[in-house]
């Protein structure tokens, strides 16, 4: 029952742009001339605790952190997050966009022997489109689903088809992670398989200590390239500063650490030789979004306005040591979709007071706070609790704010007040994060259909180009013409300022350096991508038999 | 003596759906919402959302929702997680013993080295040891356990690296021998144990001192004195036997407590105990934790002043007297 | 009077009243004294250890951690004093109005006491102040709320036992009304356990406070608060010791005095003791 904390601690990482395993090769952790070698047993950080080995019922992308293990998924994203073969060896897509024909690798098994079948295939995509089964992180990619098209045309191939097609499909493939239908039908599918796992991934579930650890073994027989390490144990380690001093004393290999901790110890003496600090931009980035529903924040000059309240400069130099980037707009440079031509929004309070005067805010009554037509200028700006960044942005910008006559006050809530009331559009402004999917469809997020209570266009953005764009581009299956939409849409987005989008925030990482074969992929960082963390492996079978210093000595 | 009995369930009972009815209205009247809180309904199509809130009867009306609810604990089924649909019943079953282990044996230790030293001076009162363990324990007592814990895993785990920093056991527990667990245990029992214990040492001193301090007042204690009996036999014979009721009733007080167990202790230190799932479930908003374990606390704390109550009323007849006059 | 020079003997009480008296002024004068405003924020001076400029250092957002303290004794000489303020006199009304009636008053209040006597304290405070906006009044209101049943149950005990004695019945008899009857004769000979009591219950309101900042459900910000400079010093513990240490100490002497205080009340007031 971690859980809950699990998820509000995803929350607060998902709104504080915490997590999304991000990338940005900046090191490359590979040595030359060593050896890779069998053996040895991993420890590694899950921020959050599994609710529930079922691939299918998975609440957050931490879930995955285990099932890469356990589970192959239909298709795999390479380290540029393109499609590669995984379960299936090949596909093809039809003339029209809607049918996927997939053909699975024939030697693939299951950890109990049985051979993975086409069926299986159709089994696990119906159980995720069931609503009753509640897939809440899988199933809305598979919502447009044809089920009565979707079918094992042989033992090896399965055909499969939409309603409709649209370009983001067959990503999606990458969440179905195939489950036996002769263990998993038999029981209740909710309930039964939450604590067992048996699946077609290079290693299978030795022991699940909920709440505590999760432990996985090589598979023998797996039918695939086998990874190197023998054993991972995956432990739930959920406080921040704890993980990090569990790193420092080798408790485990690798966790994600805080920006201050980055910049204080990246350059300490006694942890560099034990200790690889890597650090890449992640698809994921923060902002304050405005209620456009407010009357506040109806007027794009006063979003405008506002976001020129925000001392990015300072933030990125000062609060993140310069490890963070301006920007300006919904994608991030990791995404084809980004328009490098957009610039970030000036620091400049004065002109933003010019800016709210022409919009018809002025301090007429000389009390110091912005008034029009009586009204003064004040809201209340939401923030998830839980992230020091966030709350010293927040505090840095009531205070430019203050200054220039807008009384900005902070609420801080915890996740589950904070989340409903945003998305329900019942809030003022509020500080959040994005945490983005591998394809950069926005349509949930800033497509005018998608206001509360439907989507997550919580700022009631309706702008009819922009939707024009959004439309076109979850339609186009050709990715050069697509690039171009979004980078029109881009530039939309910048010019309408529906949120002020504050920093692409870099993530840090440390990882032991008796860790070899780390590598970093494009915007998910060093695992999940493939063979991402499965290509890892560790130069003695146990940890500490080897003297860490001669081993750091050796790495000079 | 039954009649009395009887009347004290009666209120029990009412108390305790009383709590039950106001807990309910309390989670439920509040903002937040547990099905649109977990991150990854950010991503659940409407159909997944509806599915969950049919399954959790978040679709009836308030009282409905309680009837559910109340149907449920009479066959001893407090339902499933909104957040992960563990059973609810397992859930605290499984971390149960967790507190009751880290609880248990700093309310012990508190207790081994409170009631002594309380009982000791209570023999000199007003002397200068009665009053520098008074002071000593007083400020032990004032000290904020998230403080001494920051500061202890600082010290004695980061610094110094002779303790665990966190959990429950190490990293390779399963591979270890028996005696070899036993130890891993202890060591990570360390910290969590002292930051809960040295608090209650005050508590444990203050009330046997005075227990101790009534009876030694009392006649016979002057008489036994007069006849010559030696201090010590005076203290550990006729003082510590004629206090001890009270002293266990304290012990009984503490036991919901050491159900309950600590949010802040076992949040530092990830006890993966009831004080946390405490807190997380009021966090997540998950209405059947949430109302599990008030049930379970506030069974345990009636139970408790229940039994406290019956035996005094059983010891001493005036009780009951006022009992019935109530 | 004569109390306090009972209390006077005590030289460790002594010196906790004098702390507290000092806490009190420092928190009056906060304006005067501190050498910043305690929301001045400054990136670039982030984190800097105690020095010259900053004596007890600054936090992660360059605001000094002394003026931030100072007026962080505010908030909790505050909460501290008003929790205590409300409980007391939720706990007095109810306590009295179960003592003297008696019956039905009396069977409701009890049942009342042993309702929020079933909820672990801390967790029943945070549930009030986690599930509504957190603030300075929610916590005040959190904390009256539920730290009334010490003080109702010494209230109704007292009353219970000096209702029958002559005085009381005497002024009943001589046609005093119940509100007069309670407050002019029967209130006061119940005021000093519940004075002891009182002085506790700032101790623990103070700690509770800290406590609910720490776990991320304290004041508003910008407001400093012991506790919640605390909670940042969690975050930065490895390299910030004075962010733990300063407030942790603060927060520790503070309630270590009103615990003090309280228990040498408690001896100065008992008749029995000395």
């Amino acid at each position: 029952m971690k859980r809950s904390v699990g998820a509000w601690a995803v929350a607060v990482l998902l709104v504080f742009g915490g997590c999304a395993r991000s990338e940005a090769p900046v090191v490359d952790a590979t040595l030359a001339g060593d050896e890779p070698r069998a053996g040895g047993t991993l420890y590694r950080r899950l921020e959050v605790d599994i609710a529930s080995l079922n691939p299918v019922l998975a609440t957050s992308r931490y879930d995955r952190i285990v099932a890469v293990y356990l589970f192959t998924p239909l298709i795999q994203l390479n380290s540029e997050l393109r499609p590669a073969p995984g379960l299936a060896e090949s596909w093809q897509i039809s003339a029209d966009g809607r049918t996927y024909t997939f053909h699975l690798n024939p030697r693939a098994t299951f950890a109990d022997g049985k051979p993975v079948r086409a069926a299986d295939v159709v089994f696990t995509l119906r159980k995720t489109a069931d609503p009753e089964v509640e897939a809440q992180m899988v199933a809305a990619g598979f919502e447009l689903l044809d089920l009565s098209k979707t079918r094992a045309l042989n033992d090896h191939t399965v055909q499969v088809t939409f309603r409709e097609a649209l370009a983001s499909q067959l990503v999606q493939f990458h969440n179905i992670l195939v489950l036996p239908e002769h263990v998993y039908s038999k029981g209740d599918f909710r309930d039964d398989f939450n604590e067992i796992a048996v699946g077609s991934g290079p290693y299978r579930l030795v022991r699940i200590d909920p709440g505590r650890e999760i432990v996985v073994q090589r598979r023998d027989d797996y039918w695939g390239r086998k990874p190197w390490i023998e054993t991972v144990v995956l432990k739930v380690v959920i406080n921040n500063v704890t993980a990090w001093n569990a790193a420092k004393v080798g408790e485990i290999d690798e966790t994600m650490i805080q920006s201050d901790v980055w910049l204080r110890e990246r350059n300490n003496r006694d942890l560099m030789p034990r200790l690889e600090f890597l650090r890449f931009y992640g698809l994921a980035y923060n902002y304050i979004a405005w209620n456009g529903r407010n009357p506040l924040f109806r007027d794009k000059r006063v979003r405008r306005a506002l976001g020129m309240c925000l001392d990015v400069r300072s933030i990125i130099a000062d609060l993140y040591g310069g490890t963070a980037r301006a920007m300006n707009g919904h994608f991030v440079p990791e995404q084809w979709a980004f328009n490098p031509a957009v610039d970030p929004l000036d620091f400049n309070p004065a002109g933003a007071k010019d800016l709210l005067a022409t919009a018809g805010w002025t301090d007429s009554d000389g009390d110091g706070t912005l008034d029009r037509e009586g009204q003064p200028f004040r809201f209340v700006l939401t923030i998830i609790g839980g992230s020091p960044q966030a709350l010293a942005i927040a505090q840095s910008f009531q205070g430019t704010l203050k200054k220039i006559g807008v009384q900005a006050e902070l609420a801080v809530l915890d996740g589950a007040a904070a989340i409903q009331r945003i998305l329900a559009g019942n809030y003022e402004a509020a500080y959040l994060s994005w945490d983005l999917d591998p394809d950069p469809d926005p349509y949930p997020l800033f497509h005018g259909s998608q206001i509360p209570p439907r989507g997550q266009n919580f700022v009631f953005y309706d702008n009819p180009e922009a939707n024009r764009l959004i439309e076109q581009g979850r339609r186009e299956l050709k990715m050069s013409k697509r690039a171009e939409i979004y980078q029109q849409l881009h530039a939309v987005l910048a010019e309408d300022q529906p949120y002020t989008w504050v920093t692409q925030p870099s993530l840090k990482w440390v990882i032991n350096r008796r860790v070899m074969g780390v590598r970093e992929g494009k915007g998910w960082g060093l695992f999940l991508w493939h063979p991402g963390e499965l290509d890892w492996w560790l130069p003695v079978p146990t940890r500490g038999s080897i003297p860490i210093a001669a081993r750091a000595a050796e790495l000079r | 003596m039954r009649a009395y009995i009887v009347r004290r369930l009666i209120y029990a009972v009412l108390t305790f759906v009383g709590i039950t009815v106001a807990t309910f209205a309390l989670i439920h009247s509040v903002p937040g919402d547990p099905v649109t809180l977990y991150s990854g309904r950010l991503h659940a199509s409407p159909a997944v959302i509806e599915a969950i809130r049919r399954e959790h009867h978040l679709d009836e009306p308030l009282p409905a929702q309680y009837l559910h609810w109340l149907r449920g604990v009479v066959s001893l089924d407090f339902g499933r997680s909104i957040d992960n649909r563990r059973p609810v019943t397992a859930e605290i079953v499984r971390r149960l013993p967790n507190t009751l282990l880290l609880n248990g044996l700093a309310l012990a230790l508190a207790a081994a080295i409170g009631i002594p030293v309380g009982l000791w001076s209570a023999r000199r009162p007003g002397r200068l040891l009665d009053r520098a363990t008074a002071v000593t324990f007083f400020l032990l007592y004032s000290l904020p356990s998230f403080w001494v814990a920051l500061l202890l895993m600082q010290w004695l785990s980061v610094r110094l690296g002779w303790l665990p920093l966190f959990g429950m056991t190490g990293a390779d527990y399963e591979l270890l021998s028996g005696p070899e667990k036993l130890w891993d245990r202890a060591r990570h029992l360390a910290l969590p144990v002292i930051t809960l214990t040295y608090g209650q040492l005050a508590i444990f001193a203050r009330f046997s001192r005075s227990a101790a301090y009534e009876v030694i007042r009392q006649d016979f204690i002057t008489t036994a004195r007069a006849k010559g009996v030696g201090e010590g036999s005076l203290l550990w014979h006729h003082t510590l036997r004629n206090a001890l009721l009270p002293i266990i009733t304290l012990l009984g007080l503490t036991v919901p407590y050491l159900i309950s167990g600590s949010v802040i202790v076992e949040e530092i230190f990830q006890w993966d105990g009831i004080g946390l799932l405490f807190f997380d479930s009021i966090r997540g908003r998950d209405y059947p934790v949430v109302m599990a374990l008030t049930v379970v606390t506030a069974m345990a704390t009636l139970l408790a002043s229940l039994v406290a109550d019956v035996l005094y009323a059983v010891a001493d007849p005036r009780v009951r007297v006022e009992g019935r006059r109530r | 009077m004569k109390l306090w020079r009972r209390f006077r003997r005590s030289p460790v009480a002594t010196a906790a009243l004098a702390l507290v008296i000092l806490t009190a002024v420092v928190a009056l004068a906060a304006p005067a004294i501190a050498p910043y405003p305690p929301d001045a924020i400054d990136f670039s001076r982030r984190l800097l250890p105690p020095g010259t400029d900053h004596l007890l250092g600054t936090d992660d957002l360059g605001r000094d951690v002394l003026s931030r303290m100072i007026y962080g004794a505010r908030v909790s000489l505050a909460i501290g004093l008003l929790a205590t303020a409300l409980s007391l006199v939720v706990g007095l009304f109810l306590g009295a109005v179960a003592g003297y009636y008696g019956g039905a008053a009396d069977w409701i209040v009890s049942r009342l006491i042993e309702l929020v006597l079933c909820f672990p304290f801390l967790v029943l405070v945070l549930a009030i102040v986690a599930l509504f906006r957190p603030s300075l009044w929610t916590i005040l209101i959190a904390l009256g709320i539920t730290s009334w049943t010490t003080e109702a149950r010494f209230v109704r005990a007292e009353f219970l036992r000096i209702r029958e004695l002559e005085y009381a019945q005497a002024a009943r008899a001589s046609g005093a009304r119940d509100p007069r009857i309670i407050f002019r004769h029967l209130l006061p000979n119940a005021l000093a356990p519940v004075l002891v009591s009182a002085s506790f219950g700032v101790a623990s309101a103070i700690l509770v406070e800290s406590a609910l900042s720490f776990l991320g459900y304290g004041v508003a910000l910008p407001t400093a608060s012991w506790g919640s400079i605390l909670a940042v010093a969690q975050e930065y513990i490895d390299f910030a010791w004075w962010l733990a240490l300063f407030p942790g100490l603060a927060i520790f002497l503070t309630v270590a005095s009103f615990n003090l205080i309280g228990d040498r009340l408690r001896d100065v007031l008992d008749p029995r003791s000395d």
